[in-house]
């Protein structure tokens, strides 16, 4: 048998993105080999240039005909489509920010860009993993290039901690997830495709099992580590803290993402028996991450502490979509990730930027950064008031989608918990706005009176440039122009096949929907 | 043929937009650099203005020639199966009413170039004009009741800009603020009315509404009480912008403003928007006849009132104010007992007219500067003038010529429009008319009173009495007791600063006689005066162009055919007595001295007091709306401090008080998180198998 005939019969053309990102990952691999240190002139923009190519590859497999590959492990549908978007996407404009940050750090650039496509590799397969094991797999492939990416700066004692943590309590959560997992084998006698485990344990009788509740709680717990809901969010703190600042970007965006589509598959094919129980317990975890999330970052005073409390909270406003379950549930899903990944890294950018400049990410530090440095108060503005939902800027009309599917769809305690939190938030973002606008010279931080010229001519600085404006633009426009991400959100929910059975199963199952399609396809 | 000019027709109110938008751009990018360029910029703008006249001009000699009435639309917002539709229509009213405003707006502009040539903001002051053209102008082509609305408020926001120009003046400061608020309560009205005609008849076009409010009243699925009450609602619109009784306090404060603007806004555009609203939905009025005698009672009490006060007042441009609003009552009443024709024909010769009138005040006020300085309190004083036509011959004629068409004498052109109106009011209800009438003689003598201690008698600008006595009373005004004894030492620093204020305003004095104005304001002038006389004409009786022009298509017209001498006579007769009754009473008082207004004065002082203190409604407002308001917003206040506040504290407090205990939470030890994540996964697992 040859190659075409095997890749046929694989329908391997479903994974031509993430091909491309192997293709540039060994490219830089091999290249910083021969090359050597110099390498990290061009590699930068090959990972780039790679990423966009896989991007360009997803644009065309939008309206495949046949998305199921590899023998049913592997799902190219629309969804799949747009969530690797969104992890290749975020790793994309993560890079330009990682390159003076690691250059100044002292270590290997091609390194660390090949940990990050692997990275990168894992979650997109993720998003799109059909089956138990290559749901595993590609848990694990993006888990552990996340634990390394964490430990990179190898003479940062807080690095090690950071990794050392993620690497511990990753495993914990790793090994509930894959008990669950191997429990939901057991189940269903012995399979691992998502939909005949669902079909099998639906044929062995009308009343769940017992195990069935377990296997649901275990493989929540694995994928709430990856999503950092609370209560299984200890890690992030300290792992955001520590970590280099372009990896908090990555995990804060691309990561979550992985984990916000495995949910989805996930949850909906595998467990359409308990889908109450499985709501039940995402409300439990989205209420306590908006409260928790939101209120512990009040009191915060590092800055990336702080943006890794916001980002629990965000993570529990974006459930409120899944738990609803309707179109627009989904819709507003896609939407505010594609969103949140513009206004979040563009935050990451800024803080990356301030760090480089002054060495500490202290948020009184920030305060009368506006008089020496005007560009970057307005980005960080911005995206801080963006995240804080603040119209007209992109956060805002992703949280109004949210929180109007939810609405919509009779979830109104949820929405009323995610209301009130994002109020909440909306005062520790604002804080750090006022504080870098004020006035009085006197009142500005030892850092910022001691701040370096604004050069852009430095190695490494220009990429830095670049995406900050472009984040800064995205987040500004999005909410004005949000029209195409809209519509974007929208259909990839409804091209997916997965998704419109269980819109039409919660339906007739009389769960609280009353949400009319018709509006949203206005 | 004439299909081009309707096409561009849109360039109308685009191009004087396009120039405040460059000029405005322009002055916020270089700020007072522009002043040097100010001639070529004002010249351009005032080119802009021009070419919509043309273009104007070239619409109605369409119009006239018998062209249909032209609307373009486009899709402007979607939403289901509600259209909302946005573009500009041209008819027969839409043509008139733009040749009026353009004229009278392209010569204000000319005049402007004048009265402000020494006013550091005159690049601001035109660029502010050419956006009030441009906002007239597209109220005039609106082809539906949103649009109207929308340039109704930029009109409104226009106005609050101009009247408020010397913004460092407080009177000027709080002058715009009354007029804007007054607007916005007439304007809340009006658009609570269009949302309830809209969801009655699910239009927002003119024609379309009146129909099918009919249809639903006749059909009886609509009482008429509840269509007259959305009708009145959007009559409120009107009574603010068109100075009607009880909305009309703030017209006479808006002469504040700069005088050019006062002819614009406040004489010929701006306060007839109302009156052309009001024609505009003629169809949705007319078939109501509870709204219809709102809308006349109101005109004519506005009409009498306004007339009242104007008898005493002694500022030249709050008299002329006063006149306004009395006229816009008669164009209301005219709508409102059904003469359609007759309202608007008044409009236009009011347009004129009035316009003229404020440019020679301003053209006065000028002249008086150059004696008494810039201070307001001195130079728009009646008691210092007089004797100024020796002075100024081109600006008392055309005032005179002005005079005369508002006191309906023929052939001018308010005696015309004037009489239309009595006649119409006197078939549908006589005691209208006899209101009407009534205020037509006083017209007559309070504009003439104005003109003969203006123009004729003695120059009295270098009375230091006089001044001295202005001054005082100015003083009282702002609420001081002054007289012997009642000095104390914060009136002794009032003074001192009113003294140096004062000597500032006196550098602007250098002459002891005032002069003719330059020929780029009496120019205007002279202009306006032609039509003031001669416009009349085009709507007499006999041959009335006008009133066949403008009916509304489709509408049988009424009958003219038979024409009455002996009743025209009557009327006519009747109406011009009554002017010259005012006109003698005036001579005698002002002239010759034989009647002494102060005794007549003190016979009647509560009269005199009612109508010196404009019918005290400004004080009964200030009791009533301001202090209530005030009173209200002090107990909300204290209730927001004590019972909200403390909600809001709490709150915070306890989600600080949270937030620093939850952080503990994290206390970095590996161990304690797998420990949570078991706790945790162990506690849910139970929670969802026992639920």
């Amino acid at each position: 048998m040859d190659f075409a005939n095997l890749g046929a019969q694989l329908n391997a053309g479903t994974i031509l993105p993430e091909g491309v990102v192997i293709l540039t990952l060994l490219v830089i691999l091999v290249g910083d080999l021969i090359v050597g240190r110099t390498s990290s002139r061009w590699t930068p923009y090959v990972a780039i240039a790679g990423l966009v190519g896989s991007l360009t590859a997803l644009f065309y497999q939008w309206d495949i005909s046949d998305p199921i590959g590899f023998l049913g492990g592997f799902n190219s549908d629309a969804l799949s489509i747009v969530f690797r978007g969104i992890i290749a996407l975020s790793a994309a404009v993560t890079i330009p920010m990682a390159i003076r940050y690691i250059e100044q750090s002292g270590t290997s650039l091609a390194e660390f860009l090949v940990i990050l496509l692997t990275a990168t590799l894992g979650g997109m397969f993720l998003a799109g993993a059909d089956e138990l094991v290559m749901i595993f797999v590609s848990l694990e492939t993006l888990s552990i290039s996340s634990y390394l990416l964490t430990g990179y700066m190898k003479r940062d004692p807080r690095s090690n901690e950071a990794a050392l943590k993620y690497l511990l309590i990753g495993a914990a959560s790793s090994a509930i997830f894959l008990y669950g997992v191997s429990l939901l084998y057991g189940l269903s006698g012995g399979e691992t495709n998502l939909n005949a485990i669902a079909s099998n344990i639906v044929a062995q009788g009308s009343e769940p099992p017992i195990g069935l509740v377990i296997a649901l709680v275990f493989v929540i717990a694995g994928i709430a580590f990856k999503i950092a809901a609370v209560p299984f969010h200890q890690w992030t703190p300290d792992v955001y803290e520590g970590s280099p600042t372009p990896v908090v970007a990555f995990l804060s965006v691309g990561s979550k993402a992985a984990g916000f589509a495995l949910a989805i598959r996930l949850l909906v094919t595998a467990f359409p028996l308990v889908a109450d129980e499985w709501r039940f317990v995402f409300t439990a975890l989205a209420v306590l991450s908006m409260v928790l999330g939101n209120v512990v970052a009040l009191a915060q005073t590092s800055m990336k502490r702080m943006l890794a409390y916001s980002s629990i909270g965000q993570a529990g406003f974006v459930m409120i979509g899944l738990i609803v379950g309707t179109d627009a549930g989904y819709a507003s899903m896609v939407f505010y990730m594609l969103v949140y990944l513009f206004m979040n890294l563009g935050g990451f950018t800024c803080v990356i930027l301030f760090s480089l400049r002054t060495g500490t990410d202290q948020i009184s530090e920030y305060s009368g950064l506006y008089q020496k440095d005007p560009l970057l108060t307005l980005g960080l503005s911005v995206c801080l008031l963006s995240l804080g939902g603040i119209p007209p800027l992109a956060g805002f009309f992703g949280k109004l989608y949210l929180f109007w599917a939810g609405w919509q769809a009779g979830a109104y305690g949820l929405v009323l918990v995610g209301l009130v939190t994002s109020v909440i938030s909306i005062y520790y973002y604002i804080r750090v706005v006022k504080m870098m606008v004020v006035k009085e010279p006197q009142e500005m931080s030892d850092a910022v009176k001691n701040y370096p010229e604004v050069r852009w001519t430095l190695p490494g600085m220009r990429p830095l440039q670049v995406s900050l404006v472009l984040a800064v633009v995205a987040t500004s426009l999005a909410g004005i122009l949000s029209n195409p991400l809209f519509t974007l959100a929208n259909n990839s929910v409804t091209n997916t096949p997965l998704l419109q059975s269980s819109v039409a199963m919660t339906q007739d199952a009389g769960a609280p929907v009353q949400l009319a399609d018709a509006e949203i396809n206005q | 043929m004439m299909e081009p000019i309707y096409q561009y027709a849109w360039l109308i109110p685009v191009l004087p937009l396009l120039g405040a938008a460059i000029i405005g751009i322009g002055l916020l990018l270089f700020g007072d650099k522009t002043y040097q360029y100010r001639k070529s910029i004002s010249g351009f703008l005032v080119f802009l203005v021009g070419a919509t006249m043309v273009l104007s001009f070239a619409l109605l000699w369409s119009q006239v020639q018998g062209h249909a009435p032209y609307t373009a639309l486009s899709e402007w917002a979607t939403a289901g199966d509600f259209h909302l539709k946005m573009g500009y229509t041209v008819d027969h009213l839409t043509a008139m009413m733009l040749v009026v405003v353009t004229t009278v707006a392209f010569l204000v502009m000319v005049y402007t170039d004048g009265y402000m040539s020494h006013d550091p903001g005159y690049v601001r002051f035109y660029s502010y004009l050419s956006l009030f053209s441009s906002s007239m102008l597209g109220l005039v082509v609106s082809p539906n009741m949103v649009q109207i609305y929308i340039f109704w408020e930029l009109v409104g926001m226009c106005s609050y800009l101009l009247v408020g120009f010397w913004y460092e003046r407080k009177a000027a400061a709080a002058a715009c603020q009354k007029a804007f608020v007054t607007n916005r309560v007439g304007d809340f009205g009006m658009l609570l009315g269009i949302l309830a005609l809209y969801a009655l008849t699910q239009t927002f076009e003119f024609g379309e509404m009146g129909d099918r409010l009919q249809t639903l009243v006749q059909s009886g699925s609509l009482s008429a009480a509840l269509a007259s009450l959305c009708a009145i609602l959007i009559f409120l619109g009107p009574v603010a912008k068109s100075a009607q009784f009880p909305l009309h306090v703030w017209l006479p404060d808006a002469m504040e403003g700069p005088t050019p603007i006062s002819a614009l806004i406040h004489a010929a555009t701006m306060v007839a928007a109302g009156v052309f609203l009001v024609a505009r939905i003629f169809p949705v009025f007319e078939g109501l006849p509870v709204a219809m005698n709102v809308i006349a009672w109101t005109g004519a009490f506005t009409a009498f009132l306004g007339a009242s006060i104007a008898i005493t007042q002694n500022d030249i441009k709050k008299g002329l104010a006063y006149s306004t609003m009395s006229q816009l009552g008669y164009m209301m009443m005219a709508l409102g007992v059904g003469s359609f024709g007759g309202g608007l024909f008044h409009l236009m010769t009011h347009a004129y007219f009035k316009a003229m009138l404020f440019l020679g005040s301003g053209s006065v006020i000028h002249g008086m500067e150059a004696v008494v300085g810039h201070d307001p309190v001195l130079a728009q004083d009646m008691r210092l003038m007089g004797g100024l036509r020796k002075y100024m011959p081109v600006t008392a004629a055309t005032f005179l010529i002005g005079t005369l068409a508002i006191s309906g004498i023929p052939p001018f052109a308010g005696f015309w429009s004037k009489d239309e109106i009595l006649g119409s009011a006197f078939a549908v209800n006589p005691a209208l008319w006899v209101i009407g009438w009534l205020t037509a003689g006083i017209t007559a003598f309070y504009m003439f009173r104005m003109y003969f201690s203006t123009f004729e008698g003695e120059f009295r600008g270098n009375d230091a009495e006089i001044r001295q006595q202005l001054k005082n009373e100015n003083l009282q005004k702002l609420g001081l007791a002054f007289g012997p004894g009642a000095m104390n030492s914060q009136e002794l620093t009032l003074e001192a600063e009113h003294e140096a204020e004062a000597h500032d305003a006196d550098h602007g004095a250098h002459s002891e006689f005032p002069h003719e104005s330059p020929l780029v304001m009496i120019a205007p002038l002279m202009v306006l005066a032609v039509p003031s006389v001669l416009i009349g004409l085009v709507g007499t009786p006999f041959a009335n162009y006008f009133e066949e022009f403008i009916h509304p298509t489709g509408e049988a017209m009424p009958t003219l055919a038979e024409f009455d001498w002996t009743e025209f006579v009557l009327m006519a007769g009747s109406s011009v007595a009554i002017a010259v009754v005012g006109i003698v009473l005036a001579y005698l008082m002002y002239i010759k001295r034989k009647i002494d207004p102060a005794a007549i004065a003190r016979k009647i002082q509560p009269l005199y007091q009612l109508s010196l203190n404009k019918w005290y409604i400004d004080e009964i407002y200030h009791t009533v709306f301001v202090q209530g308001t005030l009173r209200l917003a002090k107990q909300v206040l204290s209730a927001d401090i004590k019972f909200v506040d403390g909600i809001v504290n709490l709150t915070g407090l306890a989600t600080m008080v949270s937030g620093e205990g939850l952080k503990y939470f994290e206390t970095g030890r590996a161990q304690f998180y797998a420990l949570i994540i078991f706790a945790a996964v162990l506690g849910i697992a139970i929670t969802s198998s026992v639920i």
